[in-house]
């Protein structure tokens, strides 16, 4: 899961991406408007954190623009204005949520889970699959009941294939969702977490088949 | 002191020209009616006098006499009561009549005319009716008189003057009412309006839009428009504090939200966790960045406070003087930046017109702004000048400058360049200046430095030569 931070002011993009990387996502951060606006429409975020007090290109616009490329990306606004107003018009131009400064951490990560959750249609946290049972709210595996010791990237790859389970994920994709830009990346970094994976989920879990040329499917029964 | 009304002195204008007006016709009228009651009454006293006269007659032994008819006198009679007179005489002798009515001198009566005048009888003032005729076989005229006593004149005249005066009062009353509704319809706009300004106080919000002038008659519009005026100026007065409340809260949601972001982090990590450490150090950045921002609204509304009370009075100072100790304490900060420090100044004082703590927070926020501003390992100088151009101080930095574009914007309230990785900043530094410069009379100019990159901020401060202190100051 990647998601795209989208803050001028550096000590609270400091707080927001620690928190975002602590819940197991994957974290691009941004301070510029019209830089978060190509960025968000071009790569496979699963959720856009969107201040509104930017310089140069302001978070209205940035949303304007991300909406007018059809992205469906779900959008959080944070915001140091309350006017009802303001709070209209972000949602109006298409923001999923709306959060207003200061705000507490922890309802900031439920909020995070809800959009992801939302933007991969399946609004409840638990993601099944066979035996397999992720639940995303707490970043937590079970394979038939049983809990399954998972890395952090490993479990971002598996969240990834398990939302869209049964259909083929590309390679450029899952690896896109998975690693950040600031991320330095072995060329076979991906094709070892999918290894891995299929190893903890031997026995008795689905199985994840590579489609060659093509990408990765878990497979459900 | 009595509020001043203007139904009362519209009242006093209308009435008092009336009730003079009405002074002046009831003695012209007392002078009408006694003229022509005296002149009524002295014709039927000339009837009597006629009556008796015609019947002059001279007997056998060629004295006067007269066959006085009952209705010579008869006309006089009337309800007043008033005693008639006569008396006939011939060359000073009576021949008939009262002898005690006085007697006139023939010698100066017209002969055919008859003469009147006041005389006194028996304790009472009578009007006295006199003709000298001449009769057939005497040489000297007879005189002929009859008086009366003015009874009857008094009570017609008194009650003829009772008319008029009761005529004149009713008008004047008339006059008043009609002034008093008419003064009413005239100021009823007036009770309009202050009944629409009272009508704007409800509880919890004044309304400021401003007075319909439609109905407002001309001669109260000048007030109103001014007042309109007012209400307008004190709407972008109440404006500029929402906006500049809603500004202020604005700016300090963003560090709060800092904090609390990373106080959850540090609780999380554990400050022995560098992430930890890390957090903590972002919280007393937040902390200070609050405990900037509030000394930064507190110098600002001070500034406005001050601009509010009118200037204060300002006085020769030593701007070379006053520079020198804000660069001198603001050198810790720049070394610990890892910048260089300069000040130029020329020999001798610069004397200004102004106030040591206000100039000396002119240069404390322009220096503050350049040493944040400017790019790493950089020079801030700061240069007091007295030259042809004025006296003033200047700082210079060697950071990214301000675009010609951004100069007049940078002075707004909270406002801030869109700048990539800048440092924080509330956007208050440039408009507390303004506000103090504005205060002393100073002129502000933003400039690139010459040649090489980086921003020169001059502010001009008011001259102080002609002045004996400012020489003082300069000879020391």
């Amino acid at each position: 899961m990647r998601v795209l931070v989208v803050e001028d002011d550096s000590a609270l993009a400091r707080g927001l991406v620690a928190a975002l990387k602590l819940s197991g996502l994957t974290v691009d951060h941004e301070a510029d408007g019209s830089n978060a606006a190509r960025l968000a429409t071009e790569e496979p975020y699963s959720l856009v954190v969107l201040d509104l007090g930017l310089p140069g290109l302001s978070g209205f616009e940035v949303l304007r623009s991300i909406r007018a490329a059809g992205a469906e990306v779900p959008v959080m606004i944070l915001t140091a204005r309350d006017a009802v107003a303001d709070r209209v018009k972000g949602l109006d131009l298409g923001a999923d949520d709306y959060l207003l400064k200061p705000f507490d951490l922890a309802e900031f990560e439920a909020r995070v889970r809800a959009l992801i959750r939302r933007g991969q249609g399946s609004p409840s946290p638990v993601l099944r699959c066979g035996a397999l049972a992720l639940d995303r709210a707490t970043g937590t595996a079970t394979l038939a009941d049983e809990p399954l010791a998972l890395r952090r990237r490993e479990l971002a790859v598996l969240m990834a294939l398990m939302a869209r389970a049964g259909k083929v994920v590309p390679k450029e994709r899952l690896a896109a969702e998975v690693f950040g830009f600031d991320e330095a990346v072995a060329p076979n970094a991906l094709e070892l977490y999918i290894a891995r994976l299929r190893k903890k989920l031997t026995p008795g879990g689905p199985e994840i088949r590579t489609i060659r040329g093509l990408g990765y499917l878990l497979e459900t029964e | 002191m009595r509020q001043p009304s203007l139904r009362r002195s519209l009242m006093a204008g209308a009435l008092l020209p009336a009730f003079v007006l009405a002074v002046v016709l009831g003695a012209g009228g007392a002078l009408l009616i006694h003229n022509v009651v005296e002149t009524t009454h002295d014709r039927l006293l000339d009837g009597s006098v006629l009556a008796i006269a015609d019947r002059l007659a001279v007997d056998e032994d060629n004295d006067v006499t007269v066959d006085l008819p009952p209705v010579a006198l008869g006309m006089l009679e009337s309800q007043a009561q008033d005693s008639i007179y006569y008396s006939v005489s011939y060359d000073g002798a009576p021949v008939t009549g009262y002898r005690d009515l006085p007697r006139a001198d023939v010698s100066r009566l017209e002969p055919g005319g008859t003469e009147h005048w006041n005389a006194t009888m028996r304790g009472a003032t009578v009007r006295v009716a006199a003709q000298a005729r001449r009769i057939y076989g005497k040489p000297d005229p007879v005189l002929v008189e009859v008086a009366e006593t003015r009874n009857a004149r008094r009570m017609l005249e008194w009650r003829l003057l009772g008319a008029l005066a009761a005529l004149e009062a009713g008008l004047l009353g008339l006059v008043g009412v009609l002034v008093w509704r008419g003064i009413g319809r005239g100021l009823a706009p007036l009770t309009r309006l202050s009944a629409e300004i009272h009508r704007r106080v409800v509880p919890g919000a004044v309304s400021l839009h401003p007075l319909d002038t439609a109905r407002v008659p001309a001669e109260a519009l000048a007030p109103v428009l001014a007042f309109n005026a007012l209400l307008e100026r004190l709407e972008g007065a109440m404006g500029a504090v929402r906006h500049f409340t809603a500004d202020a809260s604005h700016q300090m949601r963003t560090p709060l939200a800092v904090l609390r972001m990373h106080l959850e982090l540090a609780r999380r990590y554990g400050t022995a966790a560098p992430e930890g450490r890390a957090a903590l150090d972002d919280i007393e950045g937040a902390a200070r960045r609050l405990e900037r921002l509030l000394a930064q609204l507190i110098a600002l509304a001070r500034a406005d406070e001050g601009a509010a009370e009118g200037v204060a009075a300002d006085t020769t100072m030593d701007l070379a003087e006053v520079a020198a100790e804000v660069v001198a304490g603001q050198v810790p900060q720049a070394l610990a930046r890892g910048m260089e420090m300069q000040f130029e100044r020329p020999d001798g004082a610069v004397p200004i017109l102004g106030q040591p703590l206000l100039v000396g927070e002119i240069i404390a926020n322009l220096l503050d702004n350049a040493i944040r501003y400017n790019r790493a390992g950089g020079i801030v100088l700061v240069r007091v000048a007295r030259d042809g151009a004025g006296c003033r101080v200047e700082v210079e930095d060697e950071g990214p400058g301000i675009p010609p574009a951004e100069r007049a914007k940078v002075f707004e309230r909270f406002y801030r360049m869109a700048r990539k990785d800048g440092p924080e900043g509330n956007g208050l530094g440039l408009a507390i200046v303004r506000a103090l410069a504005d205060r002393l009379g100073a002129a502000i100019t933003l400039n690139d430095r010459s040649g090489r990159p980086g921003l020169r901020v001059a502010v001009t401060f008011r001259a102080s030569f002609p002045d004996e202190a400012g020489r003082e100051l300069i000879l020391q």
